[in-house]
């Protein structure tokens, strides 16, 4: 498949599950602080995550240019960019504080079991798998704050959950760094490896990388699934 | 640094010199280069850098600090991205010394690993999956020490090296941007490792580990430099 036709593909499935019941029902719960703090947890969570993630499918990719990209991706998230100066786990830790959780609240906080079990297979894609399905596996996730490819949804995720936390609780998108910046730096990274996806998921390739876009959407499901629970659980005037 | 770390440190030293001593580095080192026997060092030492990239980013998937896998990040942004000593990423600076003697860019990008180089890769990027994220360091980064002159009695690695291109072959340092280079760069590299080893290392246990790692990262050096050297040595 070309580029287009990749866009096409992935972009289906990520809307599919946009469109989903679970994510559905996960936009549309009332926003509270302490239901916002269980987000910022997970999240803060998924992003540490993804560092072990990426860098496994750059230790198992043999393709320099493709490892160059993963580490400018990484440089991105970890050490700075256009975006932050210190890396976007600022950006969760700068938000957990606009709903009263202090970094170590964060970055000590258990992940709820379907957090702790959706990291894990996460972690085995992309360590055991072959690193073009543990690529697919993982740019995707992206996608999912592709404001272009979900506007007929609300927005991509970032962007349809910071609307939420306004509405709810008063919030400026500003206030909200990590939704703020995702909703514009996932755009760039959702674009950054369909030509290597068109170069190399090809032949019988090309279906197991579908496939792994797909799994990969599952497990997001079951991660948004596990979060909409747990704020759930939470009275709306806790 | 503590007694406890200065004495693992020269523990390391002490392997790394130890494996300058062993029959096929020594004879790596004495060959005569010519231009063909170059061009065999150029495309294994591109295919070497490329290869090792998979072992450090093993180490960043595996280590559970996030203020280590920053640093390992910001070692591998050099190797491979841009370094501001050298003004490129480090692999480009093999193929300018391919170019210096007589290949193209695709020739030492397309060169086929020797067995000996495949398999030495093969086995750093083992300890990185495999060992504890600590002794995986330990093991991938002792390679660094074999690049510095301070430890080595003779001159060390890129200095040996040096000596060979500029005086076998009659280039320039100027075409050879590598060696000194990889000299700079792994003073710094290795005092960064040392700093994180020492930070993160707590028992002797540990140390052990590491330093076992180290003597097979040094072994698999001597695999690699055995197989290029007969290579060398098949041709003119």
């Amino acid at each position: 498949m070309e580029v287009h036709e990749w866009r096409k593909a992935i972009g289906d499935i990520v809307r599919e599950h946009s469109a989903s019941d679970v994510v559905t029902r996960y936009f549309d719960l009332k926003q509270t602080p302490l239901r916002a703090q269980v987000i910022v947890r997970e999240l803060a969570h998924f992003i540490r995550h993804r560092r072990d993630c990426w860098a496994h499918v750059s230790g198992n990719c043999p393709v320099w240019s493709v490892k160059q990209k993963i580490l400018q991706h990484e440089y991105g998230e970890v050490i700075k960019d256009e975006f932050s100066e210190h890396g976007h786990i600022t950006l969760i830790l700068n938000q957990g504080k606009t709903v009263g959780l202090e970094p170590e609240d964060i970055l000590n906080a258990d992940p709820l079991p379907t957090t702790r079990a959706v990291l894990y297979a996460w972690g085995w894609i992309t360590r055991e798998k072959p690193w073009l399905e543990g690529l697919a596996a993982l740019t995707v996730t992206e996608w999912c704050n592709d404001d272009r490819l979900l506007g007929d949804h609300g927005g991509g995720h970032s962007t349809r959950m910071g609307r939420r936390w306004s509405e709810d609780m008063g919030f400026k998108m500003k206030e909200m760094p990590n939704f703020d910046v995702h909703s514009q730096a996932d755009e760039e990274h959702s674009d950054m490896f369909l030509p290597d996806l068109e170069k190399h998921a090809t032949g019988p390739l090309q279906e197991k990388t579908l496939r792994a876009v797909k799994e990969s959407m599952e497990l997001m499901t079951i991660y948004r699934a596990g979060v909409l629970e747990a704020m759930e659980r939470i009275p709306v005037d806790g | 640094m503590d007694a406890t770390v200065a004495g693992y440190d020269e523990s390391l030293n002490q392997l790394t010199r130890d494996a300058f001593a062993v029959p096929e580095v020594q004879a790596f080192y004495e060959m005569r280069l010519t231009p063909r026997r170059a061009q065999i060092i150029a495309q294994q030492f591109g295919l070497f850098v490329r290869g090792r990239r998979s072992a450090w980013a093993y180490l960043i998937a595996r280590c559970p600090h996030m203020e280590v896998k920053k640093e390992l990040l910001a070692h591998e942004t050099e190797e491979m991205l841009f370094d501001p000593r050298c003004g490129s990423d480090h692999y480009t600076l093999w193929v300018r010394h391919g170019e210096a003697v007589g290949l193209t860019a695709d020739e030492v990008h397309d060169a086929r690993p020797l067995p000996t180089t495949r398999a030495a890769i093969c086995g750093w990027s083992w300890l990185a999956f495999n060992l504890s994220w600590l002794e995986g360091l330990g093991g991938v980064a002792v390679l660094e020490r074999v690049n510095l002159d301070p430890i080595i009695p003779g001159g060390a690695h890129q200095t040996r090296a040096q000596e060979r291109w500029t005086k076998d072959l009659g280039l320039t340092l100027e075409q050879l941007p590598n060696f000194k280079l990889h000299r700079e760069a792994d003073t710094d590299h290795k005092g960064q490792t040392m700093e994180l080893l020492a930070n993160y290392a707590r028992t002797d246990v540990e140390w052990e580990g590491i330093l076992d790692a180290a003597r097979q990262s040094l072994e698999f050096w001597q695999v690699f430099l055995g197989g290029v050297g007969r290579a060398m040595e098949a041709v003119e």
